[in-house]
């Protein structure tokens, strides 16, 4: 079975590795900017001053923005999530790769489900244009704080371990 | 040319509680930091050493250097996780290359769809 798909994909390795590498890019940029340099000080003026009107009502502007921008990440994931198995089976690698596995590692521990989490928090159950449609205050502020509590977590393992995986598969080192 | 201040009082949205304190504080990040790491380091390093020995009789990952690396870098890794979330999370400093700017503005609002009620 893995032959017989092995043989099917293999012609295409290149334009898959292409399509990879494309939503490899989008999913770890198309929000750098908007995270940066617009949603992050907006948060952290209002820890500063949690009990400022203006900076609440900034707040939940920015993250509802935020949660509607990310649809490109999250397009990008699912299709990082396919092509890469894909990746696997036509170019013929299998765990003896040192620099394969510890990617593979990294991307089920870490990756895998932060996009799950984040994937509720913005789309579903606790985005908060949801939680705003059902009227009750005090569920979007959990919502809100929830979801800061996302970043707060997530924000550092990005950084390094998106930078880790991309020297792994570029430069395959073991 | 002087620009009048705005002279209503700004109303919160009122989707939200001001009342409720958010729960992340110094002590929580850095136990955070240090027992995820932990956690983290022993799950990877342990998965890789297993898959590479159990699987294709690897001995390489079990030397002192990749114990070495691992160690290293989870030790850097921790601190600068617990430094990101209170740097993140405004614990450090007081804020003041910002300035807070008061201005009246409209913020653009997607409206909310409307959905079709299926026939009865």
């Amino acid at each position: 079975m893995i032959g017989f798909l092995q043989g099917l994909l293999a012609p295409y390795y290149l334009y898959i590795k292409l399509i990879h590498v494309l939503a490899m890019a989008v999913w770890v940029a198309s929000t750098a900017v908007g995270y940066a340099f617009y949603l992050v000080p907006v948060f952290k003026a209002w820890r500063r001053n949690p009990r400022d009107p203006e900076l609440i009502t900034l707040r939940n502007w920015v993250m509802e923005r935020f949660d509607h921008g990310v649809i490109y990440e999250h397009l990008a994931f699912p299709t990082i999530v396919i092509t890469g198995p894909l990746l696997w089976i036509a170019g013929g690698w299998d765990l003896s790769a040192g620099w394969f596995l510890l990617k593979l590692l990294i991307v089920i521990t870490i990756f895998v489900p932060m996009e799950i989490v984040d994937f509720y928090v913005s789309h579903f159950g606790g985005s908060k244009a949801h939680l705003r449609a059902q009227g009750d205050p005090q569920r979007y502020e959990q919502g809100m704080h929830r979801h800061w509590w996302f970043f707060l977590l997530t924000s550092a393992p990005v950084v390094i371990f998106v930078v880790l995986i991309l020297f792994l598969a570029i430069t395959k080192p073991f | 040319m002087t620009m009048n201040a705005p002279t209503t009082t700004p109303v919160p949205d009122p989707m939200s509680d001001p009342t409720r304190e958010f729960s992340g504080n110094p002590r929580r990040y850095r136990q955070i930091a240090i027992w995820s790491t932990v956690g983290l380091a022993i799950w990877i390093y342990g998965a890789f050493a297993a898959i590479q020995y159990f699987g294709y009789g690897q001995t390489w990952p079990l030397g002192w250097k990749p114990l070495l690396i691992t160690t290293v870098f989870a030790i850097w890794y921790g601190r600068y996780f617990y430094r990101s979330m209170m740097r993140l999370d405004a614990q450090y400093g007081g804020g003041g290359s910002w300035q807070l700017t008061s201005r009246m503005v409209k913020l653009p609002e997607l409206r909310q769809r409307k959905r079709s009620t299926p026939p009865a």
